[in-house]
C-alpha cells in the first residue's frame, strides 16, 4: 500500500464515506482515552512527570551531539557495532549488507515506526530475504499489504471479521472471527519463525547514553523473542531516542504505557546492553545499532520545532484529535499520523509534499494537553502552516481567496458592499436554501448568510452595551 | 560509515548553534514527584507486598502468598496436574531447589535445567515446555514489575518461552516504585535487564484484551525469601 500525503484529500473523502472505519476508530480511540484517564487519575504526580520528561528531553535534544557520542562510545565498549545512516537508503543498505555477509535468509521484526519510515520490510523482501513482522497488529497489516493506521495500534481500522477472512485466505485456516483463536494461529505460526530466524530487527524506544544500552518496550513478548533468539540483533534507532542515564528512564516508563495503552506499566521492558551470547550463553552473538538521521538534524535547526523531536510515539495525541477520530490514520498518507504526524510530515518530506498535513487540525489544543512530554503541537502546526505559505506551497485557490479578501479589507466601502451583497442575493433563493459552494456542499450544507450581516449586528450589539 | 558519522554530527552541531527559545523549565517538578511518591508509598514491607499483590492482580497476574519451598512446590504440582502439564523448565538456584521438591511430590514431572546444554538445543527444547519456574532479582510494588538482571540468572529462556511461568520474588528485594528500583539495582554497564509486569498480552484485534500473545499466558508470583 503506497500512500502519499499529496493525496490526503482523496483519502479523507474515502474515510468519511466508510462507516465501518469510523466505528472502529471511535471504539479504539474512546477505549484508549478512557483507560488512559483511569491510570492518570491514579498517579497524583502526573503533571510533574510531564514537566520532568519535557526537561529531560530538552536537555538531550539541546546537547544531542554530546549524548550520541557518549552512547556510541559506551555501546562500542559493550561490544555493539554502531552504524550511522544519513538517510533511509543508507540505513537499508547497511542492514542488507549485514544480512548478505552473514547469509541471512529470514528475519523477524518487532514493531518499529523508524523502520516503517524507511520502508525496510519491502526493501529486504525485494532483496530475497523473508522479513516478518511479529507484533500481532503489525503482522495483520503486513499480511493485508497495508501500513499501520495508528502509532501503537497498527490494525485499529480492521474488524475481527476482516482479520478472520485475511487469516483464512493467507494462512489457509478455517474461518474464525474469535480473537483468541486468531491470536493462537498467529502465535503458532510466528513461534516457528522466531526459532528459525537468522536475524532479529527491533526499533528502540530509548537509548541510555551513560550505559550504551537500548530499551525496547512491548506487551506481547515478540520483541523479547526478536532480540533474544536469533544470532544477530539489529536495532534501528532515530537519533532523538537517547536519554542521559538509567535514572531518567522511570519517568518515561510511567508516562509511555499510560499514554499509549492505558497501562500502569508495559509488560516487557528490555534493556539490552550488547550481544549476550558470549556473556550469558544465550541470545545474539552480534548486536548492531543503526543510528538514523533521515532529516532529524534538519528539524533541530528550528529552535521551536525541534520540540517535535521530543515525541515518544505514544499515540495519545491521535486518540484525542477530532480530525483523527473522523478519518483514521491512513488519511494522513504517511507512517506518522494524527497531530504529531501532521507536524512531522512536512518536516521530513518537505513543505511541497506535506503542504496539506499541518492543516489537518482544528487547533483545539487537546493534543498539547494530553502529550506526555508536553509538545506544543498547535503552536508547531501553526508555524508549519506559515512555512507552507512562505515557501509558496499553498494551493492557488487559497492564495487567490486570501488576496481577494486582503483587497477588500483595505477598502472599507467595498468590504461593506461585499459582506452585504450575498445576504441580499440570498433572498432570491427559496427559504432555508443556501448558496452552493462547489466541492464543499457536495456532502454538506453551507449555512445561510445572516440577514443583517456581521457589521450591522456588531454595531447594534455595541449600541445596546453602551 | 565514518564519513556519515561526521556529516551527521556536523549537521547536528550546526543546527544547535541556534539557541532554543522554548518556555522555561520548571526545575522543581522532580522534587514534587519525590514528595508525592513519599506520601503515597506504603511505609512497611507488609504494605509494599500488599500493594504489589493488588497491582499484580489488576494486570491479570496471580499472587500466591506462599514462601516455603514445600508449599510452593505443592502449589505448582496442583496447577500442573489441573492443566495436564508434564514438564517444567527452571532457571536459578532457588528455583532449582523448589524444582527438586516438586520432583519429590510429583516424580512423573519432567524437569529441565534452563541453563544446561548449548543455546540452540535449550531454545528449541524450552519452546516446547509449557511451564517455567524462575527468579526475579528485584521488584517494584507500585506497578507490580519484576526485574530480572541477566548477570544474576543462568537463563532467561524459561521466563518468556513457556506458557505458564512461576516466579520466586524475594520480598526483601521488593522496592516501593520504579524510581527506587533504578536507584537501587545499580547494574554495571553492559548488563542486560528485563522488567516484566504480568503475562504477555495484546489488544490488537478490536481492542479486546487477550493474554498470552507470544509469551506466557499466566504469571504466578510467590513471595519466597532467598
Amino acid at each position: 500500500m503506497e500512500l502519499t500525503p499529496l493525496k490526503t484529500k482523496k483519502y479523507i473523502h474515502k474515510a468519511l464515506l466508510d462507516p465501518q472505519l469510523k466505528a472502529a476508530v471511535d471504539k479504539a480511540t474512546q477505549t484508549s482515552l478512557s483507560k488512559r484517564q483511569d491510570k492518570v487519575d491514579r498517579i497524583p504526580y502526573w503533571e510533574d512527570l510531564r514537566l520532568k520528561a519535557n526537561a529531560i528531553k530538552r536537555e538531550v535534544i539541546e546537547n544531542l551531539d554530546t549524548y550520541l557520542t557518549q552512547f556510541e562510545q559506551q555501546a562500542r565498549a559493550n561490544g555493539v557495532h554502531v552504524h550511522w545512516a544519513q538517510d533511509g537508503e543508507q540505513a537499508r543498505n547497511i542492514i542488507l549488507d549485514l544480512a548478505r555477509k552473514r547469509d541471512v535468509k529470514s528475519i523477524v521484526k518487532s514493531k518499529s515506526l523508524t523502520t516503517e519510515e524507511i520502508h525496510l520490510n519491502d526493501f529486504l523482501i525485494e532483496n530475497g530475504i523473508e522479513t516478518l513482522e511479529t507484533d500481532l497488529g503489525e503482522y495483520i497489516v503486513q499480511l493485508m499489504g497495508q501500513i499501520p493506521s495508528h502509532l501503537t495500534a497498527p490494525a485499529l481500522h480492521l474488524t475481527r471479521v476482516e482479520i478472520g477472512k485475511l487469516f483464512q485466505e493467507k494462512l489457509g485456516i478455517p474461518y474464525s472471527e474469535d480473537p483468541d483463536e486468531l491470536l493462537a494461529v498467529a502465535r503458532r505460526t510466528l513461534r516457528d519463525k522466531f526459532l528459525n530466524a537468522d536475524m532479529g530487527i527491533s526499533g528502540v524506544n530509548f537509548a541510555i547514553a551513560s550505559a550504551g544500552s537500548v530499551c525496547v518496550i512491548e506487551n506481547e513478548a515478540n520483541a523479547r523473542l526478536t532480540v533474544g533468539l536469533p544470532k544477530i540483533h539489529v536495532a534501528v534507532m532515530g537519533l532523538e531516542k537517547v536519554l542521559p542515564d538509567l535514572n531518567a528512564l522511570p519517568y518515561f516508563l510511567r508516562l509511555l504505557p499510560a499514554s499509549a495503552t492505558g497501562q500502569m506499566a508495559s509488560v516487557y521492558v528490555n534493556l539490552i546492553a550488547g550481544p549476550s551470547r558470549a556473556k550469558y550463553g544465550e541470545g545474539p552473538e552480534e548486536m548492531h545499532v543503526v543510528l538514523l538521521d533521515n532529516g532529524r538534524s534538519k528539524i533541530l535547526a528550528d529552535p521551536q520545532l525541534r520540540e517535535t523531536l521530543f515525541c515518544i510515539r505514544c499515540g495519545a495525541c491521535l486518540n484525542v484529535c477530532p480530525i483523527y477520530q473522523q478519518v483514521g490514520g491512513h488519511a494522513y498518507g504517511w507512517v506518522y499520523m494524527g497531530p504529531i504526524g501532521a507536524t512531522l510530515i512536512p518536516q521530513y518530506l518537505g513543505e511541497k509534499e506535506g503542504h496539506i498535513s499541518p492543516f489537518l487540525s482544528s487547533l483545539c489544543g487537546a493534543c498539547h494537553e494530553i502529550c506526555p512530554v508536553r509538545i506544543n503541537l498547535p503552536h508547531h502546526l501553526l508555524k508549519l502552516r506559515n512555512r507552507v505559505v512562505e515557501t509558496g506551497n499553498s494551493p492557488w485557490f487559497w492564495v487567490l481567496g486570501i488576496r481577494a479578501w486582503a483587497f477588500l479589507a483595505k477598502r472599507p466601502g467595498l468590504y461593506r458592499f461585499a459582506t452585504w451583497f450575498p445576504g441580499k442575493m440570498q433572498q432570491l433563493l427559496p427559504r432555508e436554501t443556501a448558496f452552493p459552494a462547489p466541492g464543499y456542499t457536495r456532502k454538506r450544507a453551507l449555512a445561510r448568510f445572516d440577514r443583517l450581516g456581521f457589521r450591522k449586528r456588531f454595531m447594534a450589539e455595541d449600541k445596546v452595551k453602551g | 560509515m565514518t564519513a556519515s558519522r561526521e556529516i551527521i554530527l556536523d549537521a547536528i552541531r550546526s543546527s544547535l548553534k541556534v539557541p532554543s527559545n522554548l518556555p522555561q523549565i520548571d526545575e522543581e517538578a522532580d522534587q514534587r514527584i519525590r514528595k508525592s511518591l513519599q506520601s503515597i508509598t506504603p511505609r512497611d514491607a507488609a504494605g509494599r507486598l500488599k500493594q504489589f499483590a493488588e497491582e499484580l492482580e489488576k494486570i491479570s497476574g496471580e499472587f500466591v502468598p506462599l514462601g516455603a519451598e514445600t508449599e510452593i512446590a505443592g502449589h505448582i504440582a496442583g496447577v500442573m496436574k489441573e492443566n495436564g502439564y508434564s514438564e517444567l523448565a527452571f532457571s536459578g538456584e532457588r528455583a532449582k531447589s523448589v524444582a527438586r521438591r516438586l520432583a519429590e511430590l510429583s516424580p512423573e514431572t519432567g524437569l529441565v535445567d534452563g541453563a544446561e546444554g548449548n543455546f540452540e538445543q535449550r531454545r528449541d527444547r524450552i519452546a516446547r515446555i509449557p511451564v517455567g519456574l524462575v527468579e526475579a532479582s528485584w521488584a517494584a510494588a507500585d506497578v507490580a514489575s519484576l526485574a530480572v538482571i541477566c548477570d544474576e540468572v543462568p537463563s532467561l529462556l524459561p521466563h518468556y518461552l513457556t506458557e505458564c511461568v512461576f516466579v520466586l520474588m524475594n520480598p526483601k528485594k521488593l522496592l516501593a516504585n520504579l524510581f527506587e528500583l533504578f536507584e537501587k539495582m545499580t547494574p554495571s554497564n553492559g548488563t542486560n535487564i528485563v522488567l516484566v509486569a504480568g503475562p504477555s498480552r495484546t489488544a490488537d484485534i478490536e481492542k479486546i484484551l487477550i493474554l498470552g500473545a507470544h509469551g506466557p499466558k499466566r504469571l504466578i508470583v510467590f513471595p519466597a525469601e532467598f
